[in-house]
């Protein structure tokens, strides 16, 4: 009976098994985003993908060579979410925020474009999570302490996180889904994008500081400043020159071509050696702070996708968009670049990655029209999420129902800002990128 | 003893020593005085949509703890400093969520007489400017069940 389904219809009918598949990962996709009864979204994923085998959609074998495809974003997951965690266990992250402070000299504006100038840093070379979840917190605790209306620079940090998050192969993981899944180089990739990487952290980093620079205090005023000594860290500065040595083997890699999954891992295991060196022994849980639902999700997502692809359902959507680009590689940058950020926005943009990339590689696009198309995929899928800066609007229709049942919730603010500052950074970088493509 | 007035005195933590002096200077002898502070949740909220809003990272144990004693060191910094600055006995308070209905809500409960609240000062800190009221004060002017007192930062 399970296998009814994919085998009777298979590829000439495919109706009916190809509005299961679309409406099974719609389904997917809604629960990780609004998570029902708790439900964590690593399970949602597993379980969509589950179900999709047991449907026939998609054969295990399929399956398992899908997600293993993926191996170096999976394992670039582990690496970058654990080199993040023994950074903040060293007091990296507290040590920035308080240099922030420092260069800041008393003045709030300041404060909060030193705030932008570490955001883009730590996403460039830690990748975009660890500004958004790491940073941001330890900004918040930092602003809080000093009295100072703290949402402007809580909101700098979120902005940034995925602004700065084109300026190397790992600032962001969705780069390396894209760059692996269509086999493209990486140092061609940071030739072509870099002048379009600079630009969209510099003009949301200006367009943040223009709009926020009422609603940041000129000077912080002192008598507020009465800061208690905060919780100890335990502060490894070996760790701290670990971390110079990592991200240089981030940009070596990325030059070289190196599968930065394993470098991120290599650095990871090198950074627990220095803490262990430092500490006397390996840390007691050495493996904390790694993001393990990460790889469910990410599995269970690369299965559902690949029951879509199967199906024809990629190629209606993303070929139909990509032919109309046709032969220029302009238009297919720009419509990739489109059609990701729009995507995102909807399902969430590791889904539509890989939908794109899916897409793309089944399209059988020239070389220069493939990669127009990748790179403008990589700009659509970091900076779209920008839009609504809660990641997609499925999540603003969850907002609203939260609100109904009493709990207080304020879109207005982020989505003014993600509508008035995302369209032009994204327009600005799509167009510079196809502007080095010549 | 007939019961005294009561004013409220919203404080941010953006407060001057010029606010105070003016506000020293205003405040009736006789009257009570409640320093209010109100965390605002807009952004520890905002902080907590980053997690929401990227699969595979959960949330991290410690965080709403590290949150909380962040905002606690904070507001109890900007309340003593008040503490300090208005120079007259005065009660506390302490509220949580939008700060502008909070503190007008806070009036009504308490049955204040007046509410003082701070204008942000101009650029060369003479003159007024437009937009010298924030969205705070703006909301506390328009819905305030009382008089207000606008004491410029």
């Amino acid at each position: 009976m399970s296998v009814a389904l994919g085998s009777t219809c298979g590829y000439r009918n495919a109706m009916l098994p190809a509005l299961v598949g679309t409406v099974l990962f719609l389904v997917v996709v809604a629960a990780t985003i609004g998570r029902p009864r708790g439900i964590p979204e690593w399970a949602s994923a597993l379980a969509g993908a589950a179900v999709a085998l047991a449907l026939g959609l998609v054969g295990v074998e399929e399956a398992v060579r899908a997600v293993a495809a993926d191996w170096n974003v999976l394992a670039f997951f582990v690496g970058m979410t654990g080199l993040a965690a023994v950074a903040e266990r060293s007091g990296f992250f507290g040590r920035a925020a308080e240099l922030a402070e420092r260069l800041a000299a008393g003045s709030g504006r300041r404060l909060l474009l030193a705030v932008l100038g570490l955001g883009v840093v730590i996403s460039a070379f830690l990748s975009n999570d660890a500004t958004a979840l790491i940073l941001t917190p330890v900004v918040y605790g930092l602003v809080v302490s000093l009295g100072i209306d703290a949402l402007p620079y809580v909101l700098a940090c979120t902005f940034i996180a995925d602004a700065a998050s084109l300026i190397l192969p790992v600032s962001n993981p969705v780069n390396l889904l894209v760059l692996d899944g269509l086999g493209l180089s990486l140092p061609r990739y940071m030739l072509a994008i870099e002048p379009a990487a600079l630009a969209a952290a510099g003009l949301t980093a200006a367009a943040l500081a223009l709009l926020f620079r009422r609603g940041v205090p000129a000077r912080i005023a002192s008598t507020t400043a009465l800061r208690r000594a905060e919780t100890p860290v335990a502060r490894t500065p070996r760790v701290w020159a670990g971390l110079a040595v990592v991200a240089l083997a981030f940009v070596a890699g990325g030059l070289l071509g190196a599968p930065l999954g394993i470098v991120a891992c290599a650095g990871f295991a090198f950074l627990l050696a220095l803490e262990a060196s430092a500490l006397g022994r390996l840390h007691r849980r050495p493996l904390d702070g790694v993001s393990w639902p990460i790889l469910g999700y990410v599995g269970g997502m690369v299965v559902l996708v690949a029951v879509l692809e199967r199906l024809g359902v990629v190629e209606r959507v993303v070929g139909s968009v990509l032919g109309w680009a046709g032969e220029s590689p302009a238009l297919a940058a720009i419509s990739s670049s489109v059609l990701a950020a729009a995507g995102s926005n909807l399902v969430n943009n590791v889904p539509m990655t890989l939908i794109m990339v899916s897409g793309i590689e089944g399209a059988h696009l020239s070389g220069p029209v493939r990669e127009a198309a990748a790179y403008g995929t990589i700009i659509g899928a970091d900076l779209g999420p920008n839009l609504t800066t809660v990641g997609s609007l499925a999540t603003v229709l969850w907002l609203l129902i939260l609100r109904e049942r009493g709990l207080e919730v304020r879109p207005a603010t982020y989505l003014r800002i993600g509508l008035l500052v995302t369209p032009p950074v994204l327009v600005v970088s799509t167009l510079l990128m196809v502007a080095m493509l010549r | 003893m007939a019961e005294q007035a009561l004013a409220l005195v919203a404080v941010a933590g953006a407060e001057t020593e010029q606010f105070w002096e003016r506000v020293r200077l205003l405040l009736p002898p006789g009257i009570r005085v409640e320093l209010y502070h109100v965390v605002d949740e807009a952004p520890a909220w905002e902080l907590g949509m980053q997690f929401a809003r990227r699969p595979g990272h959960p949330r991290p144990p410690g965080l709403d703890a590290r949150v909380r004693e962040a905002e606690t060191r904070g507001s109890d910094a900007i309340l003593a400093g008040a503490r300090t600055a208005i120079g007259r006995s005065a009660t506390e308070a302490l509220g949580r969520g939008r700060p502008e209905r909070e503190i007008v809500s806070r009036a009504a409960n308490v049955g204040a007489s007046l509410v003082v609240v701070g204008a942000r000062p101009g650029e060369d800190r003479t003159a007024p400017e437009p937009h010298s009221l924030g969205h705070v004060s703006r909301f506390v002017v328009d819905h305030a069940p009382c008089p207000v007192l606008l004491v410029r930062l």
